[in-house]
């Protein structure tokens, strides 16, 4: 590739550099512009689509006349059920293993062999977990396809995202805190629960919202491990119900692709937009937790 | 002629073949099914024929047939034998050894890399390259179009946008990040597969849009905010020093761009387009409902089957197992598909994450 260096013949009255410089500006700016203009075109068109469709009657009855009419309540209530029960799960699992992961066994071999794996988890694609959880979840621990392999599944997709930004935000701790608490006589554990934990929340926090906005989002997990099609009555919670498939919001969109014709279109395009309305309300949720962890500690 | 249950490796084992005699008297024929070539337990077989034991009175060369070499299902033999009426009408039995010349593993290898993969049919066949192939071409065209644009996004942010620009374009991307691969998935079959038809429908006849072509762009828009977010990562994190060093140098800003910061954060950029590389190789959402799902040889052999081979449908690793999962039966030679087509798109992220940790550093 030519570049020119800047010495070039001086014109009297034109600054070819600052010229040549605004040039290339202008072409970088025109990329991110592009981003820009593709997210907004992205929202437009989807809210465009769906939003003649949002009614409080779409969000909260069960569809009638075979799919094609109705709302989308048992779905939305399944979505929400999915995410209670991984959020349950995960959490208390995904922190553990953070801790795990930055606190004990510093440098070992171990340690870096688990960052690795983990790390691996965080990236196999969620089709790879679904096929997990029907060969383990579903069909080993006879499950079958219901909620509580829908959990399963979902708690192991979003553990790694989990463990990963625990393990980061414990290291953004800084070390007069710690070594401030154990001068104080605090043993380890008290220093780890009392005051490394507090500090890094706001962090783990965003990371457990961000992975569940995930995997509330994605289809490929509960494809075949939680999710039935046709739902006309709402999932209720209780002992027998973890047994049975829930409808979800996803699962809906998928199948009402491969399907195509049963549920009407304005139906898919309004659950579209609920997806995405609900899966950035929780990144919101994940933007301002950050922001004021920010402002409060510095 | 019948075959046993299930013939293990190497095994050999004993076919009963009718045979008759030609009008002639002078040679025999020797007749069996077809495809017994194609059937589930020889599929992965190519396996020669030996004659044992010819009926009394009946003088048959040894002879060794290879049955992929007579696909009709018959061989003519000679023999010297002058036949009554009777053996005429009736016809002979022949026995025949079977002698499976490749081994299994090797055959089914063979058979994986074939270019048919049709699981559903009676006999079925997976021969995958179609599928690899597919995965592989969606990811590089993917790559293709969002390094640039990602690239140029990233320079632009780190390098000459105010601090306020880059505050509003962080979550800008973090929105793109969030949406679900479904909603993108429809996004294109509004967006791009109308276009599409627009444009080729009447030269290609086209039913629809769907094909590599639009998956690979809507996975351009899947990629992006990746890309972007960790190449300005890996952009801010060359030292100040270096740019003060260029500019004091006499460098344009174009130049320094090129020369210096780009080559002192290629590590990082590099790691950044292999995640994404990762990433569009796993996502399944998209390649299902943008794909089209027929299992095609892409075909570079013209201009115009180039073209074809962009924008008609066809199905990748990913969409395949999710198209599979669902109606296959348990216990069935199909049922393993899936989990090796699962194991196989573990292997090529494995090799994305390992050559992206060779530039994390």
């Amino acid at each position: 590739m030519a570049v020119k260096l800047a010495h070039k013949p001086a014109e009297a009255g034109v600054d070819w550099e600052a010229l040549v410089a605004r040039r290339d500006a202008l072409r970088l700016r025109k990329n991110a512009l592009l981003t820009t203009l593709l997210v907004f075109t992205l929202l437009a068109v989807i809210t465009y689509k769906g939003a003649s469709t949002i009614s409080w009657e779409f969000l909260t009855t069960p569809p009638r006349e075979g799919m094609s009419a109705g709302g989308i309540g048992p779905m939305i209530r399944g979505s929400l059920l999915l995410m209670l029960g991984t959020f349950l799960l995960a959490t208390p699992l995904g922190i553990f293993g953070g801790v795990c992961l930055a606190e004990y066994g510093d440098r070992s071999r171990i340690r870096r062999f688990m960052h690795a794996s983990v790390a691996a988890l965080a990236g196999t694609p969620p089709i790879v977990y679904g096929l997990f959880g029907l060969a383990i979840f579903v069909l080993k621990f006879q499950f079958g396809v219901s909620l509580l392999a829908g959990w399963c599944t979902l708690t192991l997709f979003s553990l790694p995202v989990i463990v990963l930004t625990t393990e980061a935000a414990l290291k953004t701790v800084p070390e007069g805190i710690i070594n401030g608490g154990l001068a104080l006589g605090l043993s380890r554990w008290q220093t780890l629960w009392r005051l490394a934990l507090p500090y890094a929340m706001p962090g783990i926090m965003t990371g457990v919202i961000l992975s569940l906005g995930r995997a509330a989002g994605e289809a490929m997990p509960v494809l075949f491990t939680a999710s039935i099609y046709y739902a006309s009555t709402f999932p209720a919670l209780s002992w027998e119900s973890l047994r049975q498939p829930v409808a979800n919001l996803p699962y809906y969109l998928a199948e009402g692709y491969r399907q195509p014709g049963v549920v009407p279109e304005h139906l898919i395009w309004g659950a579209c937009l609920t997806l995405i309305v609900l899966v950035l309300l929780l990144n919101v949720g994940a933007i301002v937790i950050r922001t004021r962890a920010r402002r409060r500690y510095l | 002629m019948r075959a046993p249950e299930r013939a293990k490796q190497g095994e050999r084992f004993l076919l009963l073949v009718f045979a008759m005699p030609t009008y002639t008297g002078k040679t025999m024929e020797l007749a069996w099914e077809p495809d017994v070539s194609f059937e589930p337990q020889f599929a992965p077989y190519q396996f020669r024929l030996r004659l044992v034991r010819a009926p009394e009175g009946v003088d048959v060369e040894p002879i060794e047939i290879d049955l992929r070499q007579h696909p009709k299902g018959c061989i003519t033999l000679p023999v010297w034998k002058a036949y009554s009426q009777e053996e005429w009408l009736k016809g002979y039995l022949f026995e025949l050894e079977a002698i499976p010349t490749t081994s299994t593993t090797w055959a089914t290898l063979q058979q994986f890399l074939m270019s048919d993969w049709a699981p559903t049919i009676l006999y079925p066949r997976f021969g995958m390259l179609p599928l690899l192939l597919a995965s592989l071409l969606i990811t590089t065209l993917a790559i293709l179009f969002a390094t640039p644009l990602g690239l140029a996004a990233a320079v632009y942010l780190s390098e000459q946008a105010s601090p306020r620009v880059r505050e509003w374009f962080k979550p800008i991307l973090e929105v793109l990040a969030a949406i679900p691969t479904v909603v993108l998935g429809y996004f294109g079959v509004v967006m791009i597969t109308p276009a599409l038809q627009k444009l080729f429908g009447e030269a290609l006849q086209l039913s629809s849009g769907r094909g590599l072509l639009a998956t690979a762009l809507m996975m351009t828009v899947f990629i992006l905010p990746t890309i972007i977010s960790l190449s300005e990562d890996a952009l801010r994190a060359v030292p100040n020093s270096l740019r003060e060093g260029a500019e004091a140098l006499g460098f344009t800003h174009a130049g320094r761009i090129r020369l210096v910061i780009l080559p002192a954060a290629k590590s990082g950029l590099i790691a950044a387009v292999l995640l994404a590389v990762a990433r569009v190789m796993g996502e399944t959402m998209i390649v299902w409902i943008l794909s089209g799902g027929t299992p095609t040889m892409p075909d570079f052999s013209s201009p115009t089957a180039a073209l074809g081979t962009l924008v008609k449908p066809t199905r990748a690793i990913p969409d395949t197992i999710a198209i599979e999962m669902g109606n296959v039966e348990l216990e069935s030679p199909h049922y393993g598909y899936p989990f090796l087509l699962g194991l196989i798109i573990i292997n090529l992220l494995g090799f994305a994450y390992r050559k992206r940790a060779q530039f994390q550093l």
